[in-house]
């Protein structure tokens, strides 16, 4: 349980703060619209974050 | 296909990292540091083909790519940290060369410095405060005196009545539950406040995301120079709430990501 929060709240981070820019960029997550909605959805499959966890751990 | 120039943060130019590069194992490729005048671009380099924006919105709700390389991102600027201050960059910033690079730095050259002067032997911690409202509800059902009165008196009142009386107390007992949460949460976050330099608060994050059963009611960050004293506030609080329901989870050190400037955010 654990584990998961911590890979939430890191996903939280990463994502969504931190210096963001545009301009004389070629890529930015800042630009897609709606990146957070889906990954929401996506994290909330607790199913998905065990597999993977499981994958990095062996 | 030629490549992008990955930027994970931004440091001081004379920092000593020492073999935290060298020995990093990750998603995302092996950083370096591009030097320009003050300031150092922690940057690695991508395939443009693999970073391309038309690519990217389903990059990034695909789990199995994206969390690997959030994670590795997070990884290097973790292993900066300990030779001094970052100003942290968004995952999958991406430049189109060198030079687009270094022309970043020198143009933002005094916002930059002044950046990691401020952040200069300092952490960010995150307090996730989260309450259980079945024991909340509980404990005020027991200590709420306007509640506790209409309960003595629906235990003696007929049955026409003490139907009104309990949906009354109801009402009463969710209104009492959701001013505990609020003040809870204001003077949690005052009490974090007084121990830090900056604060961040973000909003709580909805049960799915948090994949907790309980409300959160603060998602703060705190910028500060003990962590010792923010754990101490912490445990203060655990007591002080402890009964009601009430847990808080410290995290960190993070980098700084909530404590960028605020030009770049």
């Amino acid at each position: 349980m654990q584990q998961q929060i911590t890979l939430l709240e890191l996903v939280d981070r990463v994502l969504n703060k931190g210096v963001s820019l545009s301009g004389d960029i070629t890529l930015s997550v800042a630009d897609v619209d709606l990146v957070y909605v889906g990954l929401r959805v996506l994290l909330a499959s607790v199913g998905t974050l065990e597999e993977l966890q499981l994958r990095d751990d062996t | 296909m030629s490549d992008g120039w990955y930027l994970y943060g931004v440091t001081h130019a004379g920092v000593e990292l020492g073999d935290a590069y060298t020995t990093f194992d990750g998603a995302l490729p092996r950083p370096f540091l591009v030097i320009d005048g003050e300031v150092a671009a922690i940057t690695g380099k991508v395939s443009l083909e693999e970073f391309d924006e038309a690519r990217l919105p389903g990059l990034l709700n695909d789990p199995g790519w994206l969390i690997p390389r959030a994670t590795a991102h997070q990884d290097v600027l973790e292993r900066a940290l300990p030779g001094g201050p970052v100003v942290p960059f968004r995952f999958g910033t991406v430049y189109r060369d060198e030079r687009a690079v270094r022309t970043f730095l020198r143009s933002n050259a005094h916002e930059l410095t002044t950046a990691l002067e401020r952040l200069s032997g300092r952490v960010e911690m995150g307090v996730k405060v989260f309450a259980d409202r079945d024991v909340l509800t509980a404990a005020l059902r027991d200590t709420d005196a306007p509640v506790a009165e209409l309960e003595t008196e629906i235990a003696s009142a007929p049955e026409g009545r003490a139907y009104m009386l309990r949906r009354r107390a109801d009402r009463l007992l969710d209104e009492a539950v959701q001013q505990f949460e609020q003040e809870c949460a204001a003077e949690s976050h005052a009490a974090f406040s007084a121990v830090a330099d900056d604060v961040a608060v973000n909003p709580p994050q909805p049960a799915e995301l948090s994949g907790r059963s309980e409300e959160m009611i603060l998602n703060g960050a705190y910028l500060l120079q003990s962590v010792e004293a923010i754990n101490d506030v912490a445990q203060e609080l655990a007591q002080r709430y402890g009964g009601s329901g009430v847990t808080f989870d410290v995290t960190g050190p993070w980098p700084p990501y909530n404590f960028v400037p605020s030009e770049f955010a």
